[in-house]
């Protein structure tokens, strides 16, 4: 006699679906650092950020360190920075 | 009832054990495969819509529903009164301080640990003698290890990919403890939490593996007690001094008796833990962690880190101290156990009330 059983593995909620946008060109435009603080990339993103702002000469810098590099940062704070840039560079260190 | 959960089947127990191995539906240890039977009657048990979403699962985002986590704790042994204390546990992990993205992930050793306390504990049957954190009971056993599938089956727990942690612990399979009510010399924990006496509530605290601490026997003096439990919290390579994060100590009666005796209150015993978990700076410096002294979590902020002899706290606050008493007397001497947390990045202590079903017991 066969035996029947249900499958415990959830449904997996859909991310939410954003409008993607393109960018002709970075100069000008109003630019997000997203950055996690890992000791490991602290020198790297130092000079990366000095980087992109020399060479791309953005209108508006807006900088989202999170508090250490396994936490997630706050919902709020990454819609306020996506309201206040037109692109955002993340970066992971690890 | 109506469920929506896909129904697989196999020509016997044996064959649908060994179904869920190759679907991957288990860590290891053997599951009991979830049929009709038990997993209705738990379902007519909580009185719940089936579809009712507790929450949604990371790192795969998978949903919780009640019928999900019902699946789950039949697969891990559960009785139909237990799946509530199952879903606070789940409730508390998914507040956002927990962290339980960064729980499932992380490469440090830590499994959420589920504490229980208040009446449910002596209803449940829960061991809290000999073993309390071990073997010995259903309850616990079988509650710790519904957790774990929940995290697994419906958050895709799943080690190597996503999940990096460097070893895992044995609590990983199964990680639930019970507050013993009739040795525990002070306020219950859910009391001290801001619960009712008549409550029954899961806390939960994303923690290492329990280390044990040999504390001496009943007549030690209440003050070298005290700085064996605080040098067993203040061990350089724990990641709690990073930005304050939470321990739990599970306190032997013995132990917890001969403090109790010297007239302190458990807050008085927090603060003379807190106050003497510490380590100079000369010992601080030999520690080389993945943040810059400049980062706001670094512990040079808590002293002067110029001064080798000055003092680097491991607890921001006698409130990151989670301290429950449970386990055997002891013989020639009380034993305790300290289980740290994972440092300011989460896991943080959570407490939730366990909602019983209107007119169950």
């Amino acid at each position: 006699m066969s035996i029947e059983f249900f499958d415990p593995v959830g449904d997996v909620q859909k991310a939410r679906a954003g409008t993607a946008r393109t960018l002709e060109v970075l100069a000008g435009r109003k630019v997000g650092f997203v950055f996690n603080q890992h000791v490991s990339a602290v020198a790297f993103w130092d000079a990366f950020e000095k980087a992109v702002e020399t060479r791309h000469a953005p209108a508006h810098v807006a900088r989202l360190y999170k508090p250490a590099h396994s936490v997630t940062a706050p919902l709020a704070d990454i819609e306020r920075l996506a309201t206040e840039t037109d692109y955002a560079l993340v970066g992971v260190g690890a | 009832m109506e469920l929506l959960s896909r129904i697989h089947s196999a020509d016997d127990l044996d064959a649908a054990v060994e179904y869920c191995y190759a679907r991957r539906w288990t860590d290891g240890l053997p599951v009991i495969p979830a049929t009709r039977a038990p997993v209705e009657r738990t379902l007519a048990y909580l009185g719940r819509d089936p579809q009712e979403v507790i929450g949604v699962i990371p790192p795969r985002n998978g949903i919780a529903t009640v019928e999900k986590i019902v699946i789950n704790s039949v697969m891990a042994g559960c009785r139909p009164e237990y799946v509530p204390v199952v879903i606070a546990a789940v409730q508390a992990m998914l507040e956002e301080r927990f962290n339980l993205n960064g729980v499932q992930t992380t490469t440090h050793n830590c499994a959420p640990l589920v504490v229980v306390s208040g009446p449910l504990v002596t209803a449940l049957g829960f061991n809290t003698k000999e073993g309390a954190l071990g073997h010995g009971s259903r309850a616990d056993a079988a509650i710790g290890r519904a957790v774990r599938l929940v995290l697994w089956n419906i958050g895709g727990g799943y080690p190597g990919e996503p999940c990096k942690t460097t070893h895992g612990h044995p609590g990983y399979y199964s990680f639930c403890v019970a507050e013993d009510a009739e040795a525990n010399p002070w306020e219950p924990l859910h009391v001290e939490r801001g619960f009712a006496p008549e409550d029954s509530v899961v806390t939960v605290t994303a923690t290492e593996a329990p280390h044990s601490v040999g504390t001496g026997s009943g007549d030690r003096p209440a003050d070298d007690v005290l700085a064996v439990l605080a040098d067993s919290i203040a061990v350089l390579g724990n990641c709690v001094p990073m930005g304050g994060g939470n321990v739990v100590m599970v306190l032997g009666p013995m132990t917890a008796a001969n403090l109790a005796q010297s007239g302190r209150s458990k807050m008085d015993v927090k603060r003379d833990i807190a106050r003497l978990a510490q380590r100079t700076v000369r010992d601080m410096k030999r520690r080389r962690v993945s943040f810059e002294p400049s980062h706001p979590l670094h512990w040079s902020h808590l002293t002067n880190a110029d001064d080798d002899d000055a003092l680097v706290p491991f607890l921001r606050s006698p409130d990151d101290l989670v301290i429950l008493t449970t386990g055997g007397w002891g013989s020639p001497g009380g034993i305790s156990s300290v289980c740290p947390g994972w440092g300011g990045f989460g896991g943080f202590t959570v407490s939730k009330r366990i909602e019983i079903p209107q007119g169950k017991s």
